[in-house]
């Protein structure tokens, strides 16, 4: 259904670009050659070639930033434990089956035998990317 | 040189003055086509993440695939609104009959899967579900306006892309979340309810929704949440009437839940408000509505902040912390607005996966 980047579309987009930028450089070194016997002119001429190249390079970005794909942000979490018997904390990272005042594994640290509470889950640092697509 | 150039700038005004809006016209088509594009990866890569899912957590011998496929084009078809009166307890129906219907067909599919594994199944369904409504609609959108040629339609979805891109990728975001059971930032309600009835006795109240008792600076303190760690909201408005029906000495309704915080605010904030703090079709709100007038009942509610992306990705450090900030303002709230002896009713809204009580 959709078209996807590659496409017709995308070859005649580049071939304008690519004509935009040849036209603009020219006008600019055209403006820059003539800029002590014809200023006004000239002065037209490199403030079009500017431009012409800004919206080249502008356009090349977009395209660019869009090709990059899907990106989806994946957290790493955090999962924090206490021993209800001699309140030890142990954090470590998310497992499966992980739920808040859920049970885990049994405390190392007062080797009661009593399993440990999950007080809390989160994410710790700010999402890493990573592409999936 | 000067010749050329006048003249290509004729060229380019008569080029522009007659087929300008038509040049426009296939620029917001290829942004819209590109969306549209990103859309379908979107819809295809939840699509794919369900059913990998169901086949990981459900064991069953049957492919999942058709089931999946069928569920992304499920709609619920609403009552008619001529006469609007009654129409909330027929949304209610409604909405009770599909969660039946799911959660009888996940059993199906997944039949190895736990309860709470089962509820997180739904909820991916669901995404995927949305994403499949959002890529629909874009298209019909898309290919309507290119047969039209229609400036008008066109622009009408390219102003409400970003928007819906936003939510599209919040939701894409959500999948890895829901996939292994975080607890999300929707159910930050829920898990300072949790914070409050832990440790004490639990009972179901409604469908979904558990109840426990506790007390706090002499005051009695009812906690309604949703039952976790499956994901699912409950029904906080079955619960609320249930217990108004009961206790006829409640002193007021604290509501918490987690609210979609303006551009520039930041993530874990808190703020307050009087009403019914809950979100969603409106069934529940109304309910909750209904029964604390008839009361005559103060209603207040707590809101923590939070952007729609967060809402649906795990719980961050920032949204943790307002957590444990609206707690305490709850606990405050208790004590200030009530006397020794009152009962209060403190209602925890949001999405429970991965919060028990």
């Amino acid at each position: 259904m959709a078209k996807q980047p590659g496409s017709v579309f995308m070859s005649l987009y580049f071939m304008v670009l690519g004509i935009l930028l040849v036209v603009s450089a020219g006008m600019f070194f055209i403006g820059l050659r003539e800029l002590a016997s014809e200023p006004t002119q000239s002065t037209i001429y490199i403030l079009v070639g500017i431009s012409g190249i800004a919206i080249t390079l502008y356009s090349l970005r977009q395209v660019q930033s869009k090709s990059k794909g899907l990106r989806v942000q994946v957290a790493k979490v955090i999962t924090v434990l206490e021993c209800a018997n001699c309140r030890n904390k142990l954090t470590r990272n998310f497992k499966e089956g992980d739920y808040i005042y859920g049970t885990a594994e049994k405390c190392t640290n007062c080797n009661s035998g009593t399993p440990m509470t999950i007080m809390s889950i989160f994410a710790e640092k700010p999402p890493s990317k990573k592409s999936t697509v | 040189m000067a010749y050329i150039i006048n003249l290509a700038f004729m060229a380019m005004f008569f080029v522009l003055f007659v087929w300008g809006q038509r040049i426009q016209l296939t620029i917001m088509l290829r942004d819209v086509e590109y969306a549209l594009s990103r859309l379908k990866i979107m819809r295809d890569e939840t699509r794919r993440a369900a059913i990998e899912n169901v086949k990981r957590l459900g064991k069953s011998q049957k492919d999942p695939t058709p089931y999946v496929d069928r569920y992304l084009e499920y709609v619920l078809i609403p009552p008619v609104p001529m006469d609007p009166a009654g129409i909330v307890w027929k949304y209610d129906h409604l909405l009770g009959i599909t969660e039946d219907r799911v959660k009888d067909e996940v059993k199906v599919i997944a039949p190895e899967a736990n309860e709470a594994q089962q509820y997180n199944i739904q909820n991916l369904l669901e995404i995927a579900q949305a994403l499949n409504t959002y890529y629909r609609v874009i298209r019909h959108f898309y290919l309507f306006g290119k047969k039209s040629a229609s400036y008008y339609i066109i622009i009408q979805i390219q102003v409400l892309l970003p928007e819906i891109m936003r939510e599209a990728e919040a939701l894409l975001g959500a999948v890895h979340a829901f996939t292994f059971g975080h607890p999300v930032g929707d159910g930050a309600g829920a898990l300072v309810a949790a914070r409050m009835m832990h440790g004490h006795e639990v009972s179901d109240i409604a469908r979904d929704t558990v109840c426990g008792e506790t007390d706090y600076e002499g005051r009695r303190v009812i906690v309604i949440k949703s039952k976790g760690p499956g994901g699912t909201v409950g029904r906080p408005g079955d619960a609320v009437s249930a217990i108004l029906k009961r206790r006829k000495n409640l002193k007021s309704v604290l509501m918490v839940d987690a609210g979609l915080k303006l551009e520039g605010e930041k993530s874990g904030e808190i703020f307050e408000g009087i009403g019914a703090a809950i979100g969603g079709i409106g069934t529940e709100k109304y309910k909750i509505e209904e029964m604390v007038t008839k009361r005559k009942l103060p209603l207040y509610g707590v809101i923590i902040k939070m952007s729609s992306q967060e809402a649906v990705s795990p719980i961050t450090k920032e949204i943790m912390s307002g957590i444990e900030q609206a707690v305490e303002r709850v606990k405050e709230l208790i004590k200030t607005g009530t006397k020794v002896g009152d009962t209060v009713l403190l209602v925890g809204v949001g999405n429970t996966m991965g919060v028990a009580q």
